[in-house]
């Protein structure tokens, strides 16, 4: 599934002030790449996910995804594309607590129109032994590997992550990223990962650099790296 | 800083915080308006109970004549033949008022006997119904006592001549009657010389109907000889009161109540009832503290309902600010210094409340104080505060309210900074409670799960709700269950049968029965198995008075076989059909079967065929003593007629009085319903914001996110409302047997199946209207930030 941004633009009006979260857009993301949006706070990258993923809606331009316009949908219409097409993951896990592993997982497999199977999901991030556990008996790691089992059961066609690796240390991180990775090889998802990190850059397919709202380079990764040979700090 | 903080914190909330407040000027209001109304009428009733030496217990006699009495009758008539004296006391008076007089003083003397220590006296009265100004009026007038039950003069005098005559002052205001000016009963003319009450006459209500409003019925007060010439048929009762302190109401019980159905001499007495539980006399004022203790009990509970909310809210809001508090705590603000301006915020959010209900509470005192004498026929005072409840109404919940909210802000205090700024986990303990309930969810589909998870995440919140929709339901269905008393007890007879018009026989005179009337032979207070009941002799295809069964079937036609009873006997003896009873007149007596029930509560009553009734009494079948007729009775022919008309009218002010109670009864009960829900589910809706927002972001609608959030608040308060059906039905025939028992009273309260039907509607419509804009702040809760912070 592709993702394409042309002339995009996001403002946020605040009184008087206006901020230009980002500035005239334009960019593709081909079906099946693994692309990582890179750049310091404040340059646009959360913004940019959350248009190219339906989050928000951009002040201008016009984003299209697998042929869809989503830049002219209405929150409903959102909502179902999300829910038919999209999977998640977020720095802070975002796991309710109140439901085990399994039950997690199962929040997200109970929107999906072809989901995968919830134990086959969490033996692929390594927590099938953990089903009948709750987020507060999980390490960071394992919650946010909770997450993933919860986005990729959903069988998305674009996974977006958006700082997935913050919270954690280099050893539970890697882990994380290389989940990720997997997930592009083995199941084809196209994903988005955003990261202020630039040795995470080194996995990906395709690095959109930004800086104040603008995309400052574009360039396919000739040294691609796995996952587990990222070099930290 | 901080007082500025605490305030946009609350400002923030300032919809549930006046929600709120509304809930704590509920409490105030009712406890305030219940205790000063009552309180003006019950401190001087008490002094007026003692001055006008009220009786300590009433003595309820037949008024058939019993086999000694038969005797001494034989014995002291000169001619010796009694076989056309009539039967009863009451017949007895109208040909020889002496003897009459001299039965009584026996009967008094029987009782002494065996009971000393009692002074006795006996009330006689006479019941006349009149039309003034084309409107349907009662009379009661009672024969002054010199002893116990002593006429108690408000304003103006005493009757002097006998054609003065003292009537009740609410009755008079509402009918615009001033001292002086002339009243025409029956073609009497009577000037008013004043304004009286009586001790044994407490409430409005005259016979054993629930018609008990003043406005076109009162008691009267004329002179003797006055009273002695008005062409009715007497009633009479006993008065009583212990000499000095040799009884108490216990021992009373015990002695005399328990014991006098023993005595043989004492067969006359129907029933004996201490003044606390006669509803007419004593039974008022424990109905009156009853109705203080109610406007108490439903205080607290809406008082409890909002403390509890109050205390989710205040953790909440404080729990919400336990990162910011955590930074001061840390910089070295002193746990004083951070709760000061939270505790007097909401300190000063609280005391207008409490004081708003408090003062609304005074200023309806004196009409409800007004509306009680309506109905309350006692002396009053203007309404006036006093310590006693300012404590109650005013200090006491805000030192509640305060103090819960105090406590919980100093309790997070308490909390390390570390802690403070550190997001918190969820704690053992409570997962373990979670995982009794997960057993029992693990076959739900995860969405529904859900819907009992985020409930018992908070069982405070769970709890408050219950108790919230527990109370709105039982006041919606007790509402309705009140809906149709009147017209149970009195309408419905007056409905189902066909006569307009009773004629009373002149007594031993055989009266004219029209083509579309039936005589009936008519007996009141008749002993059958202890009970002081009405007996009607009627056809077995009476078309005056047909019976029905509780199902609408006609049953009339089993008087052939036995009796039939109403179902207020049924309820107050707990006879059922098939017993056999025994209906004792005078020295006859006649045992038969409970063929059937018929639903009538307006009197406990036993319907017999009144030619088996005739053979009993006079060995032919040719008896009657009164004629039910559809057209109108030529008054001349007969002893007396009643109209049923005037009996119908004075039902009307009851009906409309019993609707408005029940419309603002079900408008309170959907309002308080619809605050507990609306702050409630808002309340959850924060709660849940992030989980809201991650299901938003994983693509689920509006709908479904709704059902999952606030899905199990429908899935309860309708599960709490449906348990609370059978268990007010239960309430409900409980109550009724209770009034028909102890107080000889139909109030047959009955819940139809549409009428809880509507309860749920109505439910639902509370939920909706407060969940309804609640379920807006949903679409407020953006996707992308809330998935950026930490979930604390």
């Amino acid at each position: 599934m592709s993702i394409k941004l042309e002339h995009v633009i996001k403002t946020y009006h605040s009184g008087e002030v206006n901020t230009y979260a980002l500035r005239d857009v334009s960019l593709e993301i081909e079906n099946g790449e693994l692309v990582v949006l890179l750049g310091p706070s404040g340059s646009g990258k959360s913004t940019m996910l959350n248009v190219c993923s339906g989050l928000d809606n951009p002040s201008e331009g016009k984003i299209t995804v697998n042929g869809e316009v989503i830049s002219d949908m209405n929150q409903k219409e959102l909502t179902k594309f999300r829910r038919n097409n999209l999977g998640f993951i977020f720095q802070q896990y975002n796991l309710l607590q109140t439901l085990t592993v399994k039950e997690n997982v199962e929040v997200g497999k109970e929107v999906s129109l072809d989901p995968l199977q919830i134990e086959e999901t969490l033996k692929e991030v390594g927590l099938d032994g953990m089903m009948d556990k709750y987020p507060y008996q999980l390490s960071g790691g394992e919650q946010q590997r909770v997450s993933i089992a919860r986005a990729i059961v959903k069988n998305p066609k674009i996974m977006f992550c958006d700082e997935p690796t913050g919270a954690l240390d280099e050893e539970t991180a890697k882990g994380v990223l290389s989940v990720i990775e997997r997930l592009n090889k083995e199941h084809g998802t196209t994903v988005v990962l955003i990261t202020h990190n630039p040795n995470i850059a080194m996995m990906a397919d395709k690095v959109i650099k930004l800086n104040s709202g603008k995309v400052v380079d574009v360039y396919q990764n000739m040294t691609k790296k796995e996952a587990k040979d990222i070099l930290w700090g | 800083m901080l007082w500025k903080n605490a305030f946009k914190m609350l400002k923030k909330r300032m919809v549930e915080l006046l929600l709120l407040g509304i809930i704590i000027v509920l409490s105030s209001y009712m406890y305030t308006v219940m205790d000063y109304s009552t309180t003006s009428v019950l401190i001087p009733s008490e002094q007026y109970f003692i001055d006008s030496n009220q009786e300590e217990f009433a003595i309820n006699m037949y008024d058939s004549l019993f086999p000694d009495e038969i005797t001494y009758i034989t014995n002291t008539l000169a001619s010796g033949d009694i076989s056309n004296l009539p039967y009863t006391l009451s017949g007895i008076k109208t040909v020889n008022s002496s003897l009459y007089y001299e039965l009584l003083s026996r009967r008094l003397e029987a009782i002494t006997s065996l009971y000393p220590n009692l002074t006795l006296e006996v009330r006689e009265s006479k019941n006349v119904y009149s039309v003034i100004n084309s409107t349907d009026y009662r009379f009661l007038f009672l024969k002054d006592m010199t002893t116990v039950d002593l006429s108690y003069i408000e304003e103006g005098s005493a009757p002097l001549s006998n054609t003065e005559i003292a009537i009740d002052k609410t009755f008079a205001e509402k009918n615009n009657y001033q001292i002086g000016d002339t009243l025409t009963i029956n073609e009497t003319t009577y000037t008013i010389s004043g304004f009286v009450l009586f001790p044994d006459y407490t409430l409005a209500m005259f016979g054993n109907e629930l018609i008990m409003q003043n406005e076109t019925q009162t008691f009267a007060l004329v002179t003797n000889d006055q009273f002695e010439s008005i062409n009715e048929s007497v009633s009479f009762a006993i008065g009583g009161v212990y000499q000095g302190d040799t009884y108490t109401d216990k021992t009373f019980k015990t002695d005399v109540i328990d014991s006098y159905g023993s005595h043989d001499s004492l067969a006359f007495i129907s029933s004996i009832i201490l003044t606390a539980n006669n509803l007419r006399s004593g039974g008022v004022l424990s109905d009156i503290e009853g109705g203080k203790a109610m406007g108490l009990m439903m205080s607290v509970i809406i008082a409890s309902i909002g403390l509890i909310i109050v205390g989710i809210m205040i953790s909440k809001m404080i729990s919400s600010q336990r990162g910011p508090i955590g930074i001061l705590k840390s910089m070295g603000y002193k746990d004083i210094e951070i709760a000061v301006p939270y505790i007097i915020f909401i300190a000063i959010l609280s005391i207008p409340a409490i004081l708003l209900g408090y003062y609304l509470g005074f200023l309806s005192a004196t009409p409800l104080k007004t509306m009680l004498l309506d109905y309350y026929l006692l002396p009053s005072i203007a309404v006036a505060s006093n310590t006693a409840t300012i404590l109650i109404s005013i200090i006491l919940p805000f030192v509640f309210l305060n103090g819960l909210s105090t406590w919980i802000i100093t309790k997070m205090l308490k909390e390390s900074p570390v802690e403070l700024l550190n997001p918190s986990v969820v704690d053992e303990p409570k997962k373990k409670r979670n995982s009794y309930f997960r057993k029992m969810l693990n076959r739900l589909k995860i969405t529904s799960k859900l819907q009992h998870l985020l409930l018992y995440r908070s069982p405070a919140k769970l709890l408050a709700y219950l108790i919230g929709m527990f109370f709105a339901a039982y006041l919606i269905l007790l509402s309705f269950a009140m809906t149709g008393v009147f017209d149970r007890t009195i309408n419905q007879y007056y409905d189902t049968t066909n006569f307009n018009y009773i004629g009373i026989c002149e007594f031993n005179t055989t009266c004219a029965v029209p083509s579309d009337a039936e005589g009936v032979i008519v007996l009141t207070n008749i002993a059958v198995e202890d009970y002081n009941v009405s007996v009607y002799g009627i056809s077995s295809n009476s078309t005056m008075i047909p019976l029905y069964d509780s199902h609408g079937n006609l049953i009339t036609s089993e008087l052939s076989n036995g009796a039939i009873i109403t179902k207020g006997f049924a309820l107050a003896s707990s006879i059922k059909e098939g017993d056999t009873i025994t209906v004792s007149i005078g020295t006859k007596s006649l045992e038969t079967y409970v063929e059937a029930i018929t639903e009538l509560y307006n009197e406990n009553a036993v319907y017999l065929n009144i030619d088996d009734l005739s053979i009993t009494l006079t060995s032919t079948t040719e008896y009657y003593n009164a004629v039910y007729s559809a057209s109108e009775l030529n008054s001349s022919d007969y002893l007396n007629v009643v109209s049923v008309d005037a009996i119908l009218a004075q039902t009307q002010s009851m009906n409309t009085f019993m609707n408005t109670f029940v419309y603002m009864m079900v408008i309170m009960s959907i309002g308080v319903g619809a605050i507990i829900v609306y702050i409630l589910t808002v309340l959850t809706i924060e709660d849940n914001f992030y989980n809201i927002s991650l299901f938003k972001v994983l693509g689920y609608n509006e709908l479904e996110i709704n059902k999952m959030v606030l899905g199990g608040y429908n899935l309860y308060g309708l599960l709490s409302f449906l348990l609370t059906i059978p268990l007010g039905v239960i309430s409900f025939d409980f109550m009724a047997k209770y009034f028909a028992t102890y107080f000889n009273m139909q109030f047959p309260m009955k819940l139809y199946w549409w009428e809880a039907l509507l309860s749920i509607f109505i439910y639902y419509v509370i939920f909706f209207a407060g969940a309804y804009i609640a379920k807006k702040n949903l679409n407020k809760i953006s996707l992308q930030e809330a998935m950026k912070r930490v979930k604390i």
